[in-house]
């Protein structure tokens, strides 16, 4: 099948064209898949999460009028499924406590294994701040810097102007940045965790 | 040794010996050691002159030269979204040469940049045509009717409701007083009814006497005996006489 515009491609998949739903699957499969991702952390729950999405894609592609883009319009959908995901992995303790398991899928591993460490330490404090965002931030925080949504994109998506869309983000990223903060004094005081002691130790077993 | 901490020991006016290094390897503060050392020596002569113009350009400068952790929190927010003006370059540059928790927090925000997005997995289940997509839909769909009134967290939430309802409006409803002013209006209405009453007895009474009275013969005595009985029956019926006691009655 050949690239068709958004507005036709869900035309196509509303008929039940098989085609036409691959080509949405291949065309939105990974950015779904990424940020239901960024909302679970984990890799089940983000698989089960990309499905219900596209089931609820599935049973609303006859609301879809072409207005917003239909990436923008699926995550949009895909928005109050990952809330929920996300609300619920609120309630659980692991939430606070990012395993190493997490964040693995998203670092680039590198020859050193100290800056791989260091990395994986700074990725767990940077989701453990995150998760104490109120939700309102955090989800903006997701879908801009780890999602990369345009800001029309999110706006779109939330339903909120631009300009809240950027206030909103920047408050975001600050408050992200005071809480790293904050970890990094605890974590820093005499007897807790130091990320370039912990780097240098792997360097030496590794060497 | 920092520069903020070398202000702190000329203020004190007691240089020790680190700081006597810090000022032979940083002309700035050498300069502004000087300058506090001739300032000392004009207030010890001449009273209190105005200090030196470039004693206070920096005394100034010092405040802008620097910021404290939560702005450079917010700074560092600003520079993700793009290159910060110099000034605030600067201020924050300051910040984070003296601020080793502000470096790493600067480095972990860092990792937002570098992050990999993640590989897809498809799910096993996961339909990729149509037919399925549907059918899963319409099972799923069916499964949420059925368990709809079946789920007993519905009726939870509604006796939360309705205790919730309670609690909210008890104070405004009121309850004593709407009870007592329904209760109020019930007597009044049973008033007006007995007067009624007791009006219409009045007339019926009349009118049983005078047609009594307009009977003969033995129609008159069955007709007077029948509305004797009558008269008897309804008489005392809706009047507020007061009880007696059997013994009493004579």
């Amino acid at each position: 099948m050949t690239e068709i515009d958004d507005h036709t491609l869900a035309a196509a998949c509303r008929t039940g064209d098989d085609g036409a739903w691959g080509q949405l699957l291949d065309r939105y499969g990974r950015r779904v898949y990424g940020i239901a991702y960024h909302f679970t952390l984990r890799k089940e729950d983000a698989e089960e999460l990309s499905q219900e999405i596209f089931l609820k894609v599935f049973e609303n592609l006859h609301r879809y009028d072409g207005r917003y883009a239909l990436g923008a319009w699926i995550v949009s959908l895909a928005r109050n499924l990952c809330i929920d995901q996300y609300r619920r992995r609120k309630r659980e303790k692991s939430f606070v406590h990012v395993t190493d398991d997490s964040v693995m899928p998203l670092l680039s591993a590198t020859d050193d294994p100290a800056k791989n460490a260091l990395q994986k330490e700074r990725t767990k404090l940077l989701f453990e701040a995150i998760a104490e965002l109120p939700e309102e931030l955090s989800e903006i925080l997701i879908l801009r810097d780890l999602d990369g949504l345009a800001y029309e994109e999110i706006a779109a998506a939330l339903e909120l102007p631009d300009g809240t869309v950027k206030s909103r983000l920047f408050r975001a990223r600050a408050e992200t940045a005071k809480i790293i903060r904050r970890k990094t004094e605890t974590r820093n005081r005499p007897g807790g965790w130091k990320p370039g002691v912990m780097a240098m130790a792997i360097a030496a077993v590794a060497s | 040794m920092s520069c903020d901490f070398l202000e702190r020991h000329f203020t004190a006016g007691d240089p020790p010996g680190a700081v006597e290094e810090h000022r032979a390897s940083c002309p700035e503060c050498a300069a502004l050691s000087r300058d506090l050392v001739r300032l000392a020596a004009i207030e010890s002569g001449l009273g209190r002159p105005d200090p030196a113009a470039a004693l206070v350009a920096r005394w100034r400068a010092i405040p802008g030269r620097t910021v404290d952790c939560d702005t450079a929190s917010e700074l560092a927010a600003l520079a993700m979204e793009g290159p910060l003006p110099d000034r605030d370059r600067v201020r924050r540059q300051g910040h984070l040469d003296r601020c080793a928790d502000c470096r790493e927090t600067a480095a972990v925000l860092g990792t937002l940049g570098s992050l990999e997005a993640p590989i897809p997995t498809i799910r096993p289940g996961m339909p990729t045509r149509t037919a399925p997509v549907a059918s899963l839909s319409t099972a799923r769909a069916a499964r949420a009717r059925s368990a709809s009134w079946s789920d007993p967290r519905l009726y939870a939430a509604a006796a939360c409701l309705l205790a919730g309802f309670f609690a909210l409006f008890a104070n405004t409803l009121d309850f004593r007083t709407t009870t007592q002013a329904l209760g109020r209006q019930a007597r009044v209405h049973w008033a007006e009814a007995s007067d009624r009453f007791q009006i219409w007895e009045e007339g019926a009474s009349r009118t049983l006497v005078a047609t009594r009275e307009s009977l003969t013969g033995y129609t008159k005595a069955v007709g007077a005996i029948a509305l004797s009985a009558a008269g008897r029956a309804t008489e005392g019926l809706f009047r507020n006489e007061p009880k007696t006691e059997k013994g009493s009655k004579s």
